[in-house]
């Protein structure tokens, strides 16, 4: 991804699109709705955030842009620029520009030892993949994804599939208010729920690897 | 006067999206709301059919949005009632001739006229979905008790939610009463648990739908039409009133009885 010239990135509740500063607009733009087009569906309504590195763009780019990530459902939230070269201008306030030194955009996509906090029910077809840990402040519905190098803790009910330690680590748990996934996985073990089994009651459980298998046991604080 | 645009969606196609349109749309103007419904299945075009207006189509919605005709003439006055009219979709043309940005156009346009501007959504969740709700200020998600419905139900809740539509209500439609006071349908409550949406209402499986829906006539008309009176019920809680869900004499479902089961066995 990194030797194209649109980069995307996942970031909390949102995506940062990197645009790179060489080549021409509509090289880019097509290149940037071509991306836009193979995340298809998954995007819908997200908010964006456009790094235009040191690119210089006029007023009517910066709009063009709108258009193209409102044409596929998206949202401009914010403008991220290295230089002084976006004309501002008449814009209207409706595009948040900011400028930031190029180190500090990076710096907000995690490291493993981060926790990232949802405040929301993850729906059928949503996936959320961090390389730290994942909280949950909602339940992770069947048909949604949580994917953790790390732990994942869910306060809610976890009916989806929940995968801890999905880069290798053993030592990482699932725990949940209640659950009841899919299926689960640690590391490279996977587990589904026993067929027919509905959630067993309302105390908090915690999956683990012991001995080389995943087991589940309630929660002993 | 300004209105509320309405997008009534479900994900997978028929299970009552365009039911729901016709009837509500109907018994909003049978309350005295001025209300448009908007066909935006392009290539499928029916509520047109459902509402016996078909006959009448002259240009459609990507004839207004593609500007070269007057949404005045585009717009169909069902004579049968005060206030009620539709802009039919197009049935020859691309999906994507019609933009989300066009789309808003239109349904800010609309809503400076009507009560309320009840946008009927394609199946699926692509272009078309878009464009559907892209110019909505809530949502009416209709699902089927069933669990790959209430699948597809979160899914496009996920999704409205992530396009900032918050305010998100929940239709079941085809209840079968008997099913359920066998406890052979999937429950309600765990329905709700699951889509933590709130309950517009639940509409049962009648004939006179399908009946009604060949001759034109929505439900509605009908009042010996459960289903209608259901819908009518509907209505007047999207006009503000509070209206008591009916009993549904359900005994327990299926979800609760596995889960006294389950905690039974693990005593
Ligand atoms: N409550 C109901 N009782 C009986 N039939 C129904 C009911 N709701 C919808 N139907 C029938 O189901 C079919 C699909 O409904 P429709 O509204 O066209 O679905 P959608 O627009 O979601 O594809 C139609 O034939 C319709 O008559
Ligand atoms: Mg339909």
């Amino acid at each position: 991804m990194i030797t194209e010239d649109v980069v995307i990135r996942e970031s909390q509740g949102g995506i940062i699109i990197c645009l790179d500063s060489q080549g021409s607009f509509p090289a880019l733009k097509q290149q940037l709705s071509d991306k836009l087009e193979a995340f298809d569906d998954l995007l819908i309504g997200v908010q964006v955030v456009l790094d235009v590195g040191q690119r210089k763009l006029s007023k009517k780019e910066v709009h063009e842009l709108k258009n193209l990530l409102l044409d596929q459902g998206l949202h401009l939230k914010k403008l991220v620029s290295r230089g002084k070269n976006v004309d501002l201008k008449d814009n209207k306030g409706q595009v948040e520009v900011v400028s930031m030194p190029p180190a500090r955009l990076s710096q907000e996509v995690g490291t493993s030892e981060e926790t990232i906090l949802i405040k929301r029910t993850l729906r059928s077809g949503q996936r959320v993949f961090f390389p730290g840990n994942i909280v949950v402040l909602g339940d992770v519905n069947p048909g949604a994804e949580v994917i953790a190098g790390g732990n994942v803790l869910v306060m809610g009910s976890m009916r989806g599939l929940a995968h801890a330690g999905a880069l290798g680590s053993e030592q990482a748990v699932v725990v949940a208010f209640r659950l009841n996934p899919t299926q689960l996985r640690i590391a490279n073990h996977i587990t589904r729920a026993p067929e027919g089994q509905g959630s067993a009651g309302n105390d908090p459980e915690m999956a683990s690897i012991k001995s080389g298998k995943v087991i589940i046991e309630d929660l002993k604080l | 006067m300004k209105g509320k645009v309405i997008v009534i969606t479900s994900g997978k196609g028929g299970v009552g999206k365009t039911t729901t349109t016709a009837n509500l749309g109907t018994a909003l103007t049978m309350l005295g709301r001025r209300v448009v419904m908007v066909d935006t299945d392009i290539g499928l075009r029916n509520l047109d059919v459902v509402m016996g207006l078909e006959n009448r189509i002259v240009f459609d919605i990507v004839d207004v949005v593609t500007g070269g005709t007057k949404l005045k003439q585009a717009l169909i006055k069902d004579k049968r009632f005060e206030g009620l009219y539709l802009l039919p979709a197009a049935q020859t043309k691309e999906k994507t001739a019609v933009s989300p940005h066009q789309m808003k156009t239109l349904c800010n346009e609309l809503k400076k006229e009507f009560d309320f501007v009840l946008v009927d959504c394609p199946a699926g969740i692509e272009q078309g979905f878009k464009n559907a709700i892209s110019g909505a200020d809530e949502a009416i998600v209709v699902a089927v008790p069933e669990v790959s419905s209430v699948r597809d139900a979160d899914g496009i809740v996920g999704l409205l939610e992530a396009a900032g539509l918050n305010k998100n209500q929940l239709i079941i439609n085809r209840i079968r009463p008997r099913m359920v006071k066998r406890g052979d349908m999937m429950d309600i409550e765990d329905m709700i648990d699951i889509l933590s949406v709130d309950l517009l209402g639940v509409v049962p499986e009648d004939e006179i739908v399908i009946v009604s829906t060949n001759k034109g006539e929505p439900a509605v008309m009908d009042t010996s039409s459960r289903a209608g009176d259901a819908y009518r019920r509907i209505a007047r809680r999207l006009n503000g009133e509070e209206v008591s869900m009916l009993p549904l004499n359900h005994s327990e479902g299926l979800m609760n009885k596995f889960r006294r089961m389950f905690k039974m066995a693990s005593r």
